[in-house]
């Protein structure tokens, strides 16, 4: 039988999503190690690299599948890794680099180990995508500005106001910002321009009234806000009136139950059901 | 007026007739008949009878655009052999048809995960160009995937 046409090969391999199916396609020939130019991304699941033999460790893998793929545009590196070897990543493929989501395990004692993210900087020119698992980055003010970057994610992680507040001043172009379950109570925050935003979806965590008030001030193009915290003890919430006549835009809301009984000042919400729908 | 047939000859030589407006989906072809009219037999060389009839297939099918998805998944899913779609997918790209190349070549990726080294060479037809010393040293460097 005839051979296929490397187009259709370079074109299956690109569909390949797990790292050890394209490590195969890396190794059957020589020709396609030197020609795997259709694949644009890299994920390391958890898990992957539990039973490996020495020498070999997370990190040297990552780099050498990295700098395998020529213009990377998506790694998700859910492995265990250190900060020295995502700053050779971003190196590598910090240029062409689009969607960037790190998720740190926590280490032996349950606590979140202490990562030194700088180096995300490297990849600030074509970063569209920023997901955080664990971490957060802590951006200092002589930062360059992520100009594309439209969608940021924080999740499950300890989140200061000064940190927060920085890593809104680098990204003024968001579109899309999703803080769920962060540790620290975010008052008395400076969120300076939300103007560009369009979803916001805040989940676990506790947020006082005022802090959402001045976010959604801020945020008026909002298409899509989603509140799901639990108690929210300070300051007064705003109520739906306020909440939708500052947002002429929104399209889907959806809001957990803890929010809407603090919302509509529920004191016996055990009593209540109802359903809000709209289209 | 009478939709115009357009004639197109596999590589075993047979013909296959199909009107010109669902021919055109076909880029290769588009262009063909932009450059000469194409009046005459269309000839494929690379594409054999069975893989041409299939391709035809799709060509006809009747969707509305927003349900195509939907129909080249479903096509390429009943048609799930990895030779079959090899050469659906090399149609596919001879003659310039993106929605099934992508769809099929997806399919294959599907069926080909998990596979070892050795099925992955049989199964894509790829010659190792390695001798055995070449061989172990990539093993080794990719130790972890195997």
């Amino acid at each position: 039988m005839d051979s296929l046409a490397d187009d259709v090969i370079q074109h299956i391999f690109s569909n390949l999503s797990n790292v050890k199916d394209l490590a195969h396609c890396l190794c059957v020939s020589k020709n396609f190690k030197r020609n795997i130019t259709h694949h644009k991304t890299l994920c390391f699941p958890r898990g992957i690299f539990d039973n490996l033999k020495h020498p070999q460790t997370p990190d040297r893998i990552v780099t050498q599948m990295v700098s395998s793929i020529p213009r990377l545009e998506e790694l998700v590196v859910c492995c265990p890794f250190t900060s020295p070897a995502l700053a050779s990543w971003l190196l590598i493929v910090g240029s062409s680099l689009k969607n960037l989501e790190l998720f740190v395990a926590y280490d032996h004692n349950n606590k979140f180990p202490n990562y030194n993210l700088d180096c995300i900087q490297g990849a600030s020119r074509n970063l569209e995508s920023l997901r955080l698992w664990r971490v957060t980055i802590a951006p200092t003010p002589k930062w360059e500005v992520f100009q594309k970057l439209r969608n940021l994610e924080i999740n499950e992680a300890k989140l200061e106001n000064s940190i927060l507040t920085e890593a809104l001043r680098v990204t003024p172009n968001l579109t899309r910002l999703v803080l769920r379950s962060c540790k620290e109570t975010c008052q008395g925050l400076d969120f300076g321009n939300l103007m560009a935003l369009e979803s916001l979806n805040v989940r676990g965590g506790r947020w006082g009234g005022d802090l959402i008030r001045k976010m959604l001030r801020l945020a008026s193009d909002l298409k899509h806000l989603h509140l799901h915290f639990g108690l929210v003890r300070s300051s007064p919430f705003p109520d739906f009136v306020e909440l939708f006549g500052t947002l002429p835009k929104l399209e889907s809301f959806s809001v957990s139950r803890d929010t809407l009984f603090f919302i509509c000042n529920l004191n016996n919400p055990k009593n209540v059901s109802f359903i809000i729908t709209c289209y | 007026m009478s939709k115009k047939t357009l004639t197109l000859m596999s590589k075993d030589k047979q013909l296959f007739n199909i009107e010109e407006h669902l021919a055109v989906q076909s880029v290769t072809i588009r262009n063909m008949v932009k450059e000469d009219g194409a009046s005459s037999v269309i000839p494929l060389p690379r594409v054999d009878s069975e893989t041409l009839a299939l391709v035809i297939e799709y060509l006809n099918r009747q969707q509305a655009p927003e349900e195509d998805e939907d129909y080249v998944k479903k096509f390429v899913d009943e048609r799930g052999e990895i030779p079959t779609l090899l050469e659906l997918a090399q149609a596919a790209l001879d003659l310039d048809i993106k929605k099934l190349m992508d769809a099929a070549c997806m399919k294959v990726a599907d069926l080909i995960k998990d596979f070892t080294l050795e099925e992955v060479r049989e199964a894509l037809r790829i010659e190792n160009d390695r001798t055995p010393e070449e061989e172990k040293a990539i093993r080794d460097e990719f130790q972890w995937a195997f």
